[in-house]
């Protein structure tokens, strides 16, 4: 028993420094981002990024340290990691909107017709989505178990019924939808000018050239080398060096 | 036909010559007088405009020297489209002729870009004076001041005592440049007149009219009760020293129909002039007399290498501020380019000219980081003091952007006081971080399993009731259980095995096992139907026959309990098995 407590004790202790070191850390990053230094803000932010690579706050500040490092092709990188999992963070997307101009990304997303109808859409990700669509469908279930339980108003019943079932397909939809994109693999140009080729080989033809910031679809991959697909159709296949990978 | 040809081409070369001929003239440059009939001692004002002219034109003045030049003055204006500088510019001479008859005031040369340019001579006349005394070098005599601070003479010479008009100034002696009020009142003994026309005398300067005192008061003047009243009140500038001789007025009144009208005139005044000092002179002082100061407003928040950002200097007070015609600049043309844009006076003419000039100067700066803005001065001699004054805006360390940096949306409607984002930046990082806060997918979270466990749990409920309750669910549970004979034997066997038992458990048993045969219950149905259908069931008529006497005896033990003992008991229950086991075969 002794063991056992002392064991808990150390292992609190040694989580509370770690604790505490990650938030120097993050405030010694502030500090140099405040004064421009935004190499060693960057180191610090990686270091980060590296023991918590799925935390939103160090994925975004991530991606305005590239920004002001002129690295716009992994700010929006970073960006778009980070909107993956939050798309209502306004910060997020107006720093990525920002990131945009500057090298002109064709945002596919922008111009479909499904964001122009439904552009609230953009908001929702997937785990919201999901809870929405979890909640009408035992709002429907529920009110089934009352029907065949004949408590309540009939009639009543049945109304919620065929509301809760509409709008749990409507949901339904929804979820798929942001599944989709969620499933979906992109990239991100980060080189200044990029090759893009007919197969995996520098040996073949260049088909065209992108630029940093240039948004593409991820298709396959093939050793170092990666078949994109741009948002005009255009296909072909980048080493994966000048690429960040969402 | 050929005629309609003809105007076809003709209307085709004038339409290609429209543009030809606006390329031709860029820069027009046009000369004009305020008037060109004026006395020896009139100011007339020489205009010189300037359209098109990228640069600032050099003008040699040479060809006024018929004249003096009392002020020269420019007015600017510029326009910035698509980064071309579009200005105007309108260079004013007021001039006193310093000889009489026709004069021609021969061409302005101007030197613009390289070229010269001229302007076209313009013919005045100029008349001698008709009242000698009144030209400027008369002898000066000194006015008295009463007892107002004004100077006056006492009644004029041929006027009457009851009726006549006096001139006064507001002081005797003046620098050059300095206002001078003068003030002609109506002293009468009448206590109304009808009609009176006054006519204002040559001044020989610069007089700018101001509002009289509408008010009619009494004054003694020499003893004599009068009604007097302002019928000229105006502000003098002189830009010559000396002894200025200011001639009478003259007014037409007529006091009512019997006495007709009269011309009255003023007395003749003159001022001294006198020069202003030499001594601690500005070198960039523009003649600017009296007592004024300096207000900027510039945004300071919105300076971005190579964009164009405007400041306004206000240059208040009072005295003649049109003689400030522009603000001398200090700063490095390097690092900011400076261009007047516009001036704009509010200017109020009551007791004095006061008021405010506007000065409107673009600021380009050329580089980026800390820097001082331009400072803007001018220079005035204040009488009171005796002294010469400079006045300039403060110095100010502004923050330049760098233009490359970002895009810049310029407020260009700051005159609306509308709200603009100046310059567009990332939203700041984010400085407290939970580091325990990971994004996960749904199908990690506990809100969503929870959810998904919730919902998995009440479709099965709902589901299993739904088959519940359904004939199907209760067909198949009929098919996966025992068959009715062995659940009917062995519940009969069960019954003789206890001690307290009744007939209609037995007969209740056979009856399930009968409708389990027949499809359908049978219990309460009369017992030939049950015969009749066991009949067409094909069942051994023996079985039948045995089936009906032994629900025969059940019904009578039932209704006579007291007859049965054990072993009838006993009996009837073999019979039951034995009688189930032969319609099951």
């Amino acid at each position: 028993m002794k063991y056992l407590v002392s064991i808990c004790f150390s292992l609190y202790i040694l989580i509370s420094i770690s604790y505490a070191n990650n938030m120097t850390l993050i405030e010694q990053a502030s500090n140099y981002y405040k004064n421009n230094k935004f190499e060693n803000a960057l180191s610090i932010y990686e270091s980060l990024h590296k023991k918590f690579p799925n935390n939103i706050d160090i994925i975004y500040n991530l991606g305005n340290t590239h920004f002001k490092l002129n690295n716009h092709g992994y700010a929006i990188g970073f960006y778009l990691k980070a909107i993956k999992w939050d798309p209502s963070n306004s910060d997020i997307r107006y720093n990525l909107s920002l990131a945009r101009e500057l090298v002109q990304s064709d945002s596919e997303q922008e111009n479909s017709i499904i964001y122009t109808i439904l552009g609230w859409l953009r908001f929702l990700s997937i785990n919201v989505s999901f809870n929405i669509m979890m909640i009408l469908l035992l709002g429907f279930l529920a009110t089934l178990r009352f029907i065949q339980l004949q408590k309540f108003n009939r009639e009543l019943l049945f109304n919620i019924l065929i509301v809760c079932g509409l709008f749990f397909i409507l949901s339904f939809s929804m979820f798929l939808h942001r599944y989709a994109h969620y499933s979906e693999e992109k990239g991100v140009v980060i080189t200044k000018k990029l090759a893009v080729y007919s197969g995996p080989s520098e040996t073949l033809s260049i088909l065209f050239y992108i630029h940093e910031g240039y948004e593409f679809r991820i298709n396959k991959f093939a050793g170092d080398w990666i078949e994109i697909e741009l948002s005009n159709g255009f296909k072909g296949w980048a080493p994966i060096s000048g690429l960040f990978l969402i | 036909m050929i005629g309609n040809i003809i105007s076809l081409f003709f209307l085709f070369f004038l339409t290609l010559s429209i543009p030809l001929s606006a390329n031709a003239s860029d820069i027009s440059v046009t000369a004009s007088v305020t008037k060109t009939k004026l006395s020896i001692n009139d100011i007339l004002e020489y205009k010189i405009t300037i359209s098109g002219a990228k640069t600032q034109p050099t003008i040699n003045e040479s060809f006024l020297n018929d004249f003096s030049i009392i002020n020269r003055s420019t007015q600017q204006s510029y326009q910035l489209i698509n980064n071309n500088f579009f200005s105007s510019q309108i260079k004013s001479f007021q001039l006193r002729p310093n000889i009489e008859g026709t004069i021609i005031i021969p061409s302005a040369k101007l030197t613009i870009d390289g070229k010269t340019f001229e302007t076209d001579p313009i013919t005045i006349t100029v008349s001698a004076n008709t009242s000698p005394s009144s030209t400027p070098n008369a002898s000066p005599s000194k006015m008295p001041i009463s007892k107002q601070g004004v100077s006056s003479s006492g009644i004029p010479q041929g006027s009457s005592k009851d009726l006549f008009i006096l001139a006064v100034l507001d002081k005797n002696q003046a620098y050059v440049g300095e206002e001078i009020i003068y003030s002609v009142r109506l002293y009468r003994r009448f206590s109304a007149i009808d009609q009176l026309l006054y006519q204002e005398p040559k001044f020989g300067m610069l007089s700018e009219q101001l509002e009289r005192d509408q008010k009619t008061y009494t004054q003694t003047y020499k003893g004599i009760r009068y009604y007097v009243q302002e019928i000229d009140r105006r502000s003098l500038f002189s830009y010559e020293s000396g002894s200025i001789a200011i001639p009478p007025a003259s007014a037409e009144v007529q006091i009512n129909f019997f006495y007709g009208s009269q011309i009255i005139q003023s007395n003749e005044i003159s001022i001294n002039i006198i020069p202003l000092p030499e001594t601690n002179k500005p070198s960039d002082f523009s003649g600017l007399v009296g007592d004024y100061g300096l207000d900027v407003d510039v945004n300071t928040k919105a300076l971005v290498e190579n964009k164009p950002i405007a400041i306004r200097l206000s240059v208040g007070g009072s005295g003649n501020l049109k003689q400030l015609s522009t603000l001398s600049i200090s700063t490095d043309s390097d690092i900011f380019k400076v261009y007047q844009s516009s001036i704009n006076d509010l200017i109020t003419y009551v007791n004095s000219v006061k008021g405010i000039r506007h000065f409107e100067y673009i600021m380009v700066p050329k580089v980026d980081g800390s820097l001082s803005l331009p400072v803007f001065s001018f220079s005035y001699f204040d009488p009171k003091t005796k002294q010469y004054n400079v006045l300039s805006s403060p110095s100010q360390t502004v923050s330049i952007i760098d233009a490359g940096e970002s895009e810049i949306q310029f407020a260009n409607n700051d005159s609306q006081n509308l709200i603009t984002e100046l310059r567009q930046d990332l939203r700041y990082i984010k400085e407290s971080i939970d580091i325990s806060k990971q994004a996960t997918p749904f199908f990690k979270q506990v809100f969503s399993l929870f959810l998904i466990a919730l919902n998995i749990g009440l479709l099965a409920t709902t589901i299993f009731s739904f088959i519940a309750k359904s004939s199907l669910f209760r067909n198949i549970i009929q098919r996966f259980s025992l068959k009715p004979s062995k659940q009917a034997v062995n519940a009969i066997e069960q019954i003789k095995s206890t001690s307290d038992w009744s007939i209609n458990d037995v007969q209740h048993h056979i009856f399930r096992f009968l409708s389990s045969i027949l499809n359908r219950p049978v219990q309460g149905l009369p017992l030939s139907e049950i015969i009749e259908e066991l009949t067409q069931q094909n069942i051994d008529t023996s079985t039948i026959t045995d089936l009906e006497s032994l629900l025969d005896q059940c019904s009578f033990l039932a209704y006579s309990p007291d007859s049965s003992n054990v072993e009838s008991k006993i009996d009837i229950c073999d019979k039951a098995i034995d009688i189930i086991k032969r319609i099951k075969t």
